[in-house]
């Protein structure tokens, strides 16, 4: 009995998603404020994926609010937090080949532990292993998740400086997939 | 149904969990339910409060009581666990949806104030109240955009809501002071008309204005309007629990625990004139 009302409201609320994330304007609704609530959006998520992905966002510089904010405002979050959208927007950056440096070993490390399913931050359950050349000078990165013990990253190569080759995890919170 | 006295609280961040622990006067803190998991122990600062006496209540975010869709068991069953955990007396969630056609909205969004849109909302909330153990307070939520179709206002809407329901109300004087202000409008018409009785407890929260609209942001100081309204609400009731929000950009503790003085001083305020007026 309520299937019509409750279809109705979900094309008005959907249109008002679509409008939020670069979509066409919601019927009857201010423009400018959509796009004010649009931009607030985008500034929040931007704080919680530099908390998140401290790498990341130290990689980016002064690129990360102008990048960021290009991938929130056409881009909804993911569920899951800063962690989650943080792992959306490296994924962008990496296919566009602007994924920073310094950035690779953090997006390594959450890849290796979570992973976005159906747009959800889900908490992989298989050990998992991933290598990669980073940092400067190239060292050979390589990273174990065991899930219920945690990920262990080992560096393989000419020492860069005085950084020790063998690392607990330091560089994400454990994630808080959605209930 | 009657909540407990909760006396002055704050939003439990892990950024200002140290502040939180050493405050001596806290009554109560709200936790952000979809950061908890219910299965393993508490984080352990909350488990420190909880030990010390100090309510917790979980607060939720995503459940989208607002939304088209019926609100996913699996999250009501949550939010369910999490009060179980923290032996919450009340859960608190939005009069807002979040989410629709399969895409997150990102944050709470305004649901279009009509009659059709009322009586979902109502059934949502009836379907989440038979999961929860303990009493659900809804929360207003601040929005800067408004739908055209509206045939009621604020005030009627949410009254409306909790009549059918007997959810407790979770009034947020910043998030009244927000739309007020916004859509220009007379919060204390709001005060009027929504029933104090059934508060549960009342958030506070600061703010910021850019050309010429206000943001309510929980990342800038408690604005005086705000404390005013607050000011306003405890001339009129007595509030069982009263709540400082901050999210992010956390000042020095001094300034916070400033803002929680300058909650208790309006409240007294507020108290003072509705006792003053009850003996003359």
């Amino acid at each position: 009995m309520m299937a019509e009302p409750r279809a109705r409201l979900a094309a008005r609320q959907a249109e008002l998603i679509r409008a939020l994330y670069g979509g066409p304007p919601a019927k009857g609704l201010d423009a400018r404020m959509v796009a004010i609530t649009s931009a607030s959006l985008a500034d929040k998520r931007a704080r919680a994926v530099a908390r998140a992905w401290p790498a990341l966002t130290r990689g980016l510089g002064t690129a990360f609010a102008e990048r960021f904010a290009a991938y929130a405002r056409l881009t909804p979050p993911p569920g899951g937090g800063g962690l989650a959208d943080g792992l959306a927007f490296s994924r962008v950056l990496a296919r566009e080949r602007h994924l920073p440096d310094e950035a690779r070993i953090e997006r390594m490390l959450a890849t290796t532990r979570v992973k976005l399913r159906r747009n959800r931050l889900v908490a992989r359950r298989c050990p998992c292993l991933a290598a990669a050349m980073a940092g400067r000078p190239r060292r050979l990165v390589i990273i174990l998740s065991l899930p219920p013990i945690g990920a262990r990253l080992v560096t393989l190569g000419p020492r860069p400086r005085a950084a020790s080759s063998t690392q607990a995890d330091p560089v994400n919170p454990p994630p808080q997939p959605d209930p | 149904m009657k909540v407990p006295s909760l006396g002055v609280g704050i939003g439990w961040r892990a950024q200002i969990a140290d502040l939180i622990a050493g405050m001596d006067a806290l009554g109560f803190v709200e936790v952000v339910a979809e950061s908890l998991t219910a299965a393993g122990p508490l984080p352990r600062p909350l488990a420190r409060l909880k030990a010390r006496g100090i309510r917790l209540i979980p607060h939720g975010l995503r459940l989208s009581l607002g939304g088209a869709d019926r609100p996913d068991p699996r999250r009501i069953s949550h939010l369910a666990d999490v009060a179980d955990q923290l032996a919450a007396p009340v859960v608190s969630e939005h009069v807002a949806f979040v989410r629709a056609g399969g895409a997150e909205a990102g944050h709470l969004m305004p649901v279009p104030r009509t009659r059709e849109a009322l009586k979902v909302v109502a059934e949502n909330v009836r379907l989440a109240q038979e999961q929860l153990p303990v009493p659900l307070a809804l929360e207003h939520i601040a929005a800067l955009v408004e739908w055209p179709e509206a045939e009621m206002d604020e005030a009627a809407f949410l009254a409306e809501i909790l009549d059918r329901t007997g959810a407790l109300l979770l009034l947020d004087v910043a998030n009244l002071y927000a739309n007020a202000r916004n859509h220009r409008y007379d919060p204390l018409g709001f005060l009027d008309r929504v029933p104090l009785e059934r508060i549960a407890y009342v958030h506070v929260a600061g703010g910021v204005e850019r050309d010429g609209v206000y943001h309510d942001t929980h990342t800038h100081a408690v604005v005086p309007g705000v404390l005013k309204l607050l000011e306003e609400l405890c001339a009129r009731t007595s509030p069982p629990g009263v709540l400082l929000e901050r999210d992010d950009q956390f000042p020095p503790d001094r300034e916070i625990e400033a803002e929680l003085k300058q909650i208790r001083a309006a409240m007294d305020r507020g108290t003072y004139r509705r006792v003053a007026a009850d003996d003359g």
